[in-house]
């Protein structure tokens, strides 16, 4: 049976892999779906390039696609809903992101890049929860930020946030 | 062994996986791979900060000057509001018309005052010039430094 779109595609990673990937599961970056169906009916026989995102990122990318390929589309993004709440993560997920932090950032940048909200909103949360109940300190710390701030400034910020403090 | 490219030395990071190749196109690649530690752009940051807490979120703010602008961004706390049912537009609409009247009053009597003073400053002007204007043919009066040499002249005359 030949109807119909092209069951796999090939995407080709910035290192020049290749990765076969059914067609079901690319689509959940909204950026390769809105190229597929610009592209409908011409036929696609190379690979498409996703020149920001390097081969081992991108598998583990396609691998979260993967197991959420049947994942209700959350069409018409309602970010202002999913924003403002919780930080929890399902389990399947939880442990997908248990990665160093650079794959996280990897996967994050790539999330955004391809469009995959879902996969975003999983990585910023996980970066939230890094973030929860550390000491400013403790963020530079594993966030890698430069203080930039003299003792008097930081003096004067903390004193105004002091209302809000974890009490 | 190729040459090693002189500004591999300052990246310690340097993955050693990749061969050295000696050309200037690899040296650049290679280059860029070490430089490349992800960082996340104000936009993904600002989609993280929206998942934390308060606490937290001010915990972030002391960490740097950009942090900071970013966690004080107004957009943040009035969206916040909004979550937490406590925003209201009219409310809000109102102060920030009030405000906006006080600084205009504020303005508008500063305007007046710098008015009054350049004012002054051309009547003064324009007086001067009549009262020289009508010195012309007459008596001299005293008057201010200024056309003391003038006067000198004329009465030497």
């Amino acid at each position: 049976m030949s109807e119909g779109p092209a069951q796999t595609i090939v995407l080709q990673s910035n290192d020049n892999v290749a990765i076969t990937v059914e067609r079901k599961v690319a689509e959940r970056s909204m950026l390769i779906k809105n190229m597929l169906e610009d592209l409908a009916g011409s036929e696609l026989d190379s690979a498409i390039p996703i020149p920001n995102v390097n081969e081992s990122v991108l598998k583990k990318v396609i691998e979260w696609c993967e197991h959420h390929k049947n994942d209700p589309q959350t069409a018409a993004d309602d970010d202002s809903d999913s924003r403002k709440k919780t930080t929890d993560i399902e389990e399947w997920d939880q442990k997908f992101m248990q990665v160093d932090q650079e794959m996280l950032f990897e996967i994050i940048l790539a999330s955004n890049y391809l469009d995959i909200k879902p996969l975003l909103d999983v990585g910023c949360k996980t970066v939230a929860n890094m973030i929860k109940g550390k000491s400013p300190e403790e963020i530079r710390k594993t966030f890698n930020i430069t203080n930039d701030f003299t003792p008097e400034e930081e003096e004067q910020i903390r004193r105004e946030n002091e209302w809000a403090e974890d009490r | 062994m190729p040459p090693k490219p002189i500004t591999m030395s300052n990246f310690k990071r340097a993955p050693q996986a990749t061969p050295h190749h000696s050309s200037l196109l690899s040296t650049l690649k290679s280059t860029t791979m070490i430089e490349s530690k992800p960082v996340l752009p104000a936009e993904i940051i600002s989609r993280i900060l929206d998942y934390l807490p308060i606490p937290d979120l001010l915990s972030f703010a002391r960490t740097s000057k950009r942090m900071l602008e970013m966690v004080y961004e107004d957009s943040r706390w009035v969206q916040r509001l909004h979550a937490m049912g406590l925003w209201n537009e009219g409310e809000a609409r109102k102060r920030f018309e009030e405000g906006m009247k006080r600084k205009r009053e504020v303005m508008r009597k500063r305007h007046e005052e710098e008015a009054k003073r350049l004012g002054i400053g051309v009547q003064n002007g324009v007086g001067a010039q009549r009262k020289r204007r009508k010195d012309k043919g007459g008596a001299r009066i005293a008057v201010p430094d200024r056309e003391g040499p003038d006067a000198r002249s004329r009465g030497a005359a």
